[in-house]
């Protein structure tokens, strides 16, 4: 079990990270460029010294405030985006340049990866999801207990990427991993327990599932993706705290209507329509009802932002 | 009339404006021959009479033993001092590094007669590391340590400013990868800086070894015994006069050249 609660300074940002990730478990960093990710990363890897906190892996401190072991004593692997092979060395050298590395389990990931056609071949040679596969191959190789992925599908065509994700499957079943990963729909795709940092801050730690019906503010939901002005709130659902328009056609009936929700303005008619402006708060169903003043009819709401689809108790 | 002959197609991989024109061929070739024109001279002039009678005499090749042997040693000791000190440039910026490189700027272009001048006062007989030497029965001026000692001022310049140009090429990823992969801090130098910047050191290297099998203006104030290549050629010349000195011109040549065209083709095969 890898866990990591720790802060750390990189220049004139400071990052904080707190979670858990058991073997078996791959977690997603995400956030917007500039978050901290890679720093993350990088401080559990020991390239980076922390500030404050602690990362143990297997109840082994590995670094603290007193405390820093060096990359090499650590057994953590980082594979970044440009998988950084030796270029002096074939695939199979490569893959067993760890000191640590064993032959019998060399030719056991050459083969687990599909890589044993490709053993005799040198880095150039090497596609860019060979050569990912090569790295990821690599780190299990040196017997590293945890594997870090720093934007490893970067540049890849979807087919390598499959190749890729596969090979990152392969290498979490006995063994915590943390994917940072730019594309958000691969993370919640594949990956156990989802970290969000934004500006240095951790927002949220949760499942896909749970990350994707209720995502903490508004800023787990922009990292998300998930926001955005939609034209009707039909189908859609809400982060806190969200903005709605409710909308009333002159012929609708008035059974619909924002409850839980704070007014923001009394209504008004705008080019024939009645138009209301709310704000939900907090994340949860959403529930109309008509209100005394307007007229009876369907109301189409108009949800200006932010937005996130295909959560729950949602009504038109 | 266009002209009926087919326009060649520019080399494959080349922007048609990177592409050699015939003018600059024409130059290419023209300055060529200017600079290896001395050598051409060499071949023009140089009797094979001459050759065998210089290289037939008694001490023909004791001069060529002591070049050898002294620019051995002091390209071992370039190799030890001047790769950390190229290391801790290609590592800045920091100020040690800029005052490292400064410093070895400064020796690179000082006058090697200068640099002979200075390591008079610096080691000889009469100052305090003289002294130090003569108690332990050493000397640096006039021996096989004080050529060596020469030696290593006119080359290690040229070696330290190519090594640490090739360190600094070096691709840090793979040092930090070799140190993610369990290696300490020298193994994963060995292991992963090394290689890269192999064919650069060697390329380093032979311009130190022509450097120090030439090394002529710090030689002659220092070191004018035992007898190197350069002041057997510059007594031959003095002595016998210029037809005399040319066989020994060659031996400098065969002496000095063969160590940087290999490390020159080493570094051809590599980048192919």
């Amino acid at each position: 079990m890898l866990v990591a609660d720790f802060a750390v300074r990189r220049g004139t940002s400071r990052i904080i990270a707190a979670f858990s990730v058991p073997a078996g478990t791959i977690l997603g960093l995400i956030g917007p460029s500039g978050a901290g990710k890679t720093t993350v990363l990088e401080t559990i890897a020991g390239l980076v010294a922390l500030d404050e906190g602690t990362i143990a892996l297997d109840g082994l401190e590995l670094a603290s405030t007193r405390r820093h072991l060096p990359p090499e004593a650590r057994s953590v692997a980082l594979v970044r985006q440009r998988p950084a092979l030796f270029p002096h060395l074939d695939v199979r050298a490569n893959v067993g340049f760890s000191p640590r590395a064993r032959r019998r389990d060399v030719e056991e990931l050459l083969e687990r990866f599909h890589l044993s056609e490709l053993a005799p071949r040198y880095p150039r040679e090497l596609s860019g999801g060979q050569a990912q596969r090569v790295a990821i191959a690599r780190a299990l190789a040196a017997r590293s207990r945890v594997l870090l992925l720093d934007e490893p599908l970067t540049g890849l065509d979807a087919q390598l990427q499959t190749e890729v994700l596969d090979a990152v499957r392969e290498a979490a079943t006995d063994r915590p991993v943390v994917l940072v990963e730019h594309d958000v729909a691969t993370v919640l795709r594949t990956c156990d327990l989802v970290a969000v940092l934004e500006a240095g801050r951790q927002r949220q730690l949760a499942t896909p599932a749970q990350l994707q019906r209720a995502p903490a503010d508004a800023t787990v939901a922009g990292v998300l993706g998930l926001v955005g002005p939609l034209p009707t709130s039909r189908g859609a659902a809400w982060a806190w705290p969200a903005t709605l328009r409710v909308v009333a056609p002159g012929e609708a009936r008035a059974d619909a209507l924002v409850v839980e929700a704070k007014l923001c303005g009394p209504p008004r008619l705008v080019a024939g329509r009645t138009e209301l402006d709310v704000l939900v708060e907090p994340v949860g169903s959403l529930r109309v009802e008509g209100p005394a003043d307007l007229a009876p009819g369907p109301v189409l709401l108009e949800i200006t932002a932010p937005i996130l689809l295909e959560a729950e108790g949602v009504r038109a | 009339m266009l002209s009926s002959v087919p326009s060649r197609a520019p080399r494959q991989g080349i922007p048609r404006s990177l592409a050699p024109s015939t003018l600059s061929r024409v130059a290419g070739v023209v300055a060529w021959i200017v600079l290896l024109g001395p050598l051409l001279t060499l071949a023009v002039h140089l009797q094979p009479s001459e050759l065998v009678r210089a290289l037939s005499t008694p001490d023909a090749f004791g001069p060529a033993v002591t070049s050898l042997v002294a620019s051995a040693l002091a390209l071992a000791a370039v190799v030890v001092l001047g790769t950390p000190v190229a290391v801790v440039i290609a590592r800045g910026p920091s100020r040690l590094a800029r005052i490292l490189e400064t410093g070895v700027l400064a020796v690179l272009l000082l006058p090697p007669l200068v640099i002979g001048l200075l390591l008079v006062f610096m080691v000889g007989p009469l100052t305090p590391l003289g002294h130090l030497l003569a108690t332990l029965h050493l000397s640096a001026t006039n021996t096989l340590a004080a050529l060596v000692i020469a030696e290593l001022y006119e080359a290690a310049p040229y070696y330290v400013i190519a090594a640490a140009a090739a360190f600094a090429a070096a691709d840090p990823d793979l040092e930090e990868q070799a140190r993610l992969l369990g290696e300490g801090p020298w193994g994963a130098w060995r292991r992963a800086v090394l290689p890269q910047v192999a064919g650069e050191l060697a390329g380093a290297l032979s311009v130190a070894w022509a450097r120090a099998v030439g090394a002529f203006g710090a030689v002659i104030i220092v070191a004018y015994h035992p007898y190197g290549l350069p002041l057997q050629l510059w007594t031959t010349l003095n002595e016998l006069g210029l037809a005399q000195a040319l066989p020994f011109a060659l031996v400098l040549l065969v002496v000095a050249l063969p160590f940087p065209l290999l490390a020159y083709a080493r570094s051809r095969h590599a980048r192919r």
